[in-house]
């Protein structure tokens, strides 16, 4: 039988490895964390910038 | 990783900084799981990333990467926490939980751990740890998020060629280090 070579298994134990499901919760969670975290006035001229492209 | 977004975000805009870091957000929520084998834990730890990077972004420098720099603050924070519950255990004393009938955390193996250890993840896995933190994190965009080269190199603000490289460097080492973890 043919040996595989070695950087085959390192893949496969890589992909295996981070074969990790990112929790959807998390990815919104942060999101609103920062988005709180945003002084107002911030928040206020990035609207403008969006809306005017201003700034 | 455009110029105005950064400086946007350095200024403290939220939009800006989110377009930056949400291609790291699931390597760092990656390293913050095998750090506390927990996904409670390190979900709350990754929060804390992203929450601290944007507090401390004026203070990032545009000449280390953004996926390292994350990488970093996730690493830290995870230090701290795994400090923090051993400072906790070592103070609670072994009459005290009895009395409160607290059970602490089994340190025991579930049997998906067990399989794991039984296999060459979990040698691999002590070998990551051995490697640079850019170079964990790169792996960790490749494998984890299968991002291309290209995307890589975007995320990143790197060239092609540094990101091959980079990463055919990061693959040689980590199996020098598997080699030796195996020892």
């Amino acid at each position: 039988m043919k040996k595989k070579p070695a950087s085959d298994a390192l893949d496969r134990a890589l992909t295996a490895l981070y074969q990790t499901d990112v929790p959807e919760a998390y990815k919104a969670s942060w999101r609103d964390a920062v988005k709180r975290e945003e002084s107002p006035e911030i928040g206020r001229a990035s609207c403008r910038e969006r809306v005017y492209g201003l700034v | 990783m455009t110029e105005r977004m950064l400086r946007q975000a350095k200024r403290g805009n939220a939009d800006a900084f989110i377009a930056l870091c949400a291609p790291f957000e699931g390597m760092v929520y990656r390293h913050c799981l095998q750090m506390l084998r927990h996904q409670a834990d390190a979900q709350d730890a990754a929060q804390e990333t992203m929450l601290r990077a944007f507090r401390s972004f004026q203070s990032f420098e545009q000449r280390s990467e953004l996926g390292t720099w994350l990488f970093r603050i996730a690493h830290n924070i995870c230090l701290d926490i795994l400090k923090r519950a051993h400072r906790r255990r070592e103070n609670a004393s072994l009459d005290a939980l009895h009395e409160t009938g607290f059970d602490p955390p089994a340190c025991n193996p579930t049997p998906e751990d067990e399989y794991i250890a039984a296999s060459e993840r979990d040698v691999v896995r002590e070998a990551l740890r051995t490697l640079p933190e850019r170079q964990q994190a790169l792996l960790s965009l490749r494998y984890g998020d299968h991002m291309s080269y290209a995307q890589i190199a975007r995320a990143m603000k790197l060239s092609l060629g540094t990101v091959k490289s980079a990463l055919s460097r990061a693959r040689e080492d980590l199996r020098a280090a598997v080699q030796n973890t195996k020892r």
